[in-house]
């Protein structure tokens, strides 16, 4: 199986599924010739005939290549530690969830040196609060 | 107006012994260096995720730091191509032919002096280009109708997806997809609500910094966390006296001239970059030295793609000043930044503020010539950028785009946009559609769909009006030629 063909079918049916959506955007009646929908709905109809052209004129990549770089085990483990660390943001003091994703992060791409895992988390957390917080008044989230 | 006050630019140069500015400039550089050099770090992602930390500051402050950042950035990625055979960005891609092949026989030190030279020669030639063309080229635009922003938006919008990543089919799926993204929040024309899947932080479109962090950050970070770039460093071996460089110069001096004007046309074009600028230099440089072993460590194989990546900043700069259309990745960010400032870059930035202009062209004066006394009088501990192990720079980047994504408008909701978007992206390049075109075509989209139909109501729903109107018809004409080599030098999709 070629990737650009799973690529190609993705976009045809992302396209259909925006063109849908872009059939509920309202109209209003000032709006007779070119409304709200029509842009978005141009550029919709456009992803799915470029779509059909990429799934039949596919190149030579493998779908297995493409995978392989998505499913790498350090792509996944470092995405899923963005992840909570982006989604917890709100809720965990920043010096706490930076430190704690500094430290596994760099623990799940071979940091072993205890120094390291000390220093680095600490001073990075630290820093960037103190930059943000001191430097350019930004109010980040923190328990107290 | 043709040229800008002289009093202006005499004011924007007195400004420079400001300490403040030259701090800031200062910093940005440093950063610069550190993003430039770090394969697979770019200076786009640098200034992505510096742009939210400007709120807080005035715009020369901004503008010192980001244009720092731009210039240093620009350079710095040759420092990984001439020692690690990586260039630190596709810009200097070109650099790695003769550049690694110069350090392999211990003439690393000259390599990386040239680089650092060559960049600023570069540099400061565009930011004369800058000066004296970015005036007349605004004053011809204030004549612009929604009919030409139209076309010319298309342009730029074609032109990056049919050079970007060598398929013109994904290129433009990219740029669609970046446009549809645009089309989120309330339409600009009628008021009405679009594709906000009901959520009412999207009402006001997709914050074009969150996810430009995202697309150009995360996108990357991620990317590298699959093969964090080796770091195998030459050693910078046999020392160079600075007196050696001039006449090596002097015998390339056409070289260096022909590098810059190829740079700076290229910047000026919109939504091209370093990249298609450096090998075009350096396809030029291989064809005229034929007494010269390009490929095997030439001077002019390091001379020529240097300069013409550094030009590129000044060239870029011009769209983005007097037609609020960025050249290149880094200006579509710097709109954002622009913005944030209060100041919508277009035809009327250079009339309404000329000292602005004056003292942006300062900076780059002072960014590339900071980039020149830092390159050659550091450049023997360039290369411990290269040490600074991925383990610690890349969560420590990802730490800092969460922070940056928070920081544009305190909101959390921000900062999960950025994770998700950088992630979608990074889906994205591993089935081999590239990003720039994205990122181009969510800058690009509102202006080309606004004047679109703005222009259509205008001319009573007469679509030949894109056609008939002379810039817009030749506009229209270049985009056909500019996608008809694309297609057939590449094929319409070569995979």
């Amino acid at each position: 199986m070629r990737s650009d063909r799973i690529a190609g079918l993705a976009t045809v049916v992302g396209g259909a599924a925006l063109a849908i959506a872009c059939l509920s955007i309202e109209t209003s009646l000032a709006q007779a010739e070119l409304t709200a929908r029509f842009f978005p709905l141009l550029l919709s109809i456009a992803l799915i005939v470029l779509g059909g052209v990429l799934t039949v004129r596919s190149g030579e990549r493998a779908l297995s290549q493409s995978l392989r770089e998505l499913l790498a085990p350090g792509v996944l483990t470092f995405a899923a530690l963005l992840i909570v660390y982006f989604l917890s943001f709100r809720y965990v003091d920043f010096r706490l969830s930076t430190w704690l994703f500094m430290l596994v992060a760099m623990v799940a791409m071979g940091s072993r040196r205890p120094l390291e895992l000390i220093a680095v988390p600490l001073g990075v957390s630290l820093g960037i609060y103190a930059l943000f917080r001191y430097g350019f008044a930004v109010l980040l989230p923190v328990w107290m | 107006m043709d040229v800008i006050a002289l009093a202006d630019l005499a004011s924007a140069l007195t400004r420079l012994t400001d300490p403040g500015l030259l701090g800031w400039t200062l910093l940005g550089v440093i950063i610069g260096i550190v993003f430039g050099a770090a394969p697979g770090l770019t200076a786009t992602a640098g200034v992505a995720i510096m742009t939210p930390l400007t709120f807080g500051v005035s715009f020369e402050a901004s503008m010192s730091l980001l244009l720092g950042l731009y210039c240093a950035g620009y350079f710095a990625g040759s420092i990984p191509a001439i020692l690690i055979n990586t260039p630190g960005a596709p810009g200097n891609a070109a650099t790695t032919m003769d550049g690694y092949a110069m350090a392999r026989k211990g003439q690393a030190d000259l390599a990386i002096s040239l680089a650092v030279v060559s960049s600023f020669a570069g540099g400061l030639i565009s930011a004369a280009v800058l000066l004296a063309f970015a005036p007349v080229l605004a004053g011809f635009a204030l004549e612009f109708t929604a009919v030409e922003y139209f076309s010319l938006g298309l342009f730029g919008l074609i032109c990056i997806a049919a050079v970007s990543g060598g398929s013109v089919l994904k290129g433009s799926i990219s740029a669609l997809l970046g446009m549809l993204l645009g089309t989120v929040g309330i339409d600009p024309v009628g008021g009405m609500t679009r594709l906000t899947l009901g959520l009412p932080e999207l009402l006001g479109g997709v914050p074009l910094v969150p996810a430009l962090i995202a697309f150009f950050a995360i996108t990357e970070i991620v990317a590298q966390a699959a093969s964090p770039a080796a770091t195998d460093v030459l050693s910078v071996q046999r020392s160079i006296r600075l007196r050696e460089l001039l006449p090596l110069y002097l015998r390339h001096k056409w070289l260096v001239l022909k590098s810059a004007a190829i740079g700076t046309a290229i910047g000026i074009l919109p939504g091209t970059g370093p990249t298609i600028a450096s090998w075009i230099s350096y396809g030029e440089a291989a064809r005229s030295a034929s007494s010269e072993e390009m490929g095997k460590g030439a001077p002019a194989g390091v001379i020529a793609p240097e300069v013409a990546n550094n030009a590129v900043t000044g060239g870029a700069l011009i769209p983005l000043l007097t037609l609020g259309i960025p050249g290149d990745t880094v200006t579509a960010v710097l709109i954002g930044a622009l913005l944030i400032q209060g100041i919508d870059p277009g035809p009327f930035f250079i009339v309404e503020h000329g000292d602005l202009f004056a003292l942006m062209l300062a900076i780059l004066v002072l960014a590339n010539t900071l980039v020149l006394v830092l390159g050659l009088g550091l450049r023997r501990y360039l290369p411990l950028v290269l040490r600074i192990p991925p383990r610690i720079l890349l969560p420590a980047i990802g730490a800092l785009c969460a922070t940056g994504g928070f920081a544009v408008s305190n909101s959390a909701f921000e900062v999960g946009l950025v994770a998700v978007l950088g992630l979608a992206g990074y889906v994205l390049v591993c089935f081999g559609i590239p990003i720039a075109p994205l990122v181009i075509g969510l800058v690009l989209g509102p202006i080309i769909e606004v004047n679109l139909r703005n222009g259509l109501i205008a001319n009573r729903m007469d679509p030949t009006v894109f056609i008939t109107r002379p810039i817009s018809g030749a506009l229209l004409l270049a985009l056909v030629i500019v996608l008809a080599i694309s297609i057939r030098r590449f094929g319409i999709n070569r995979g």
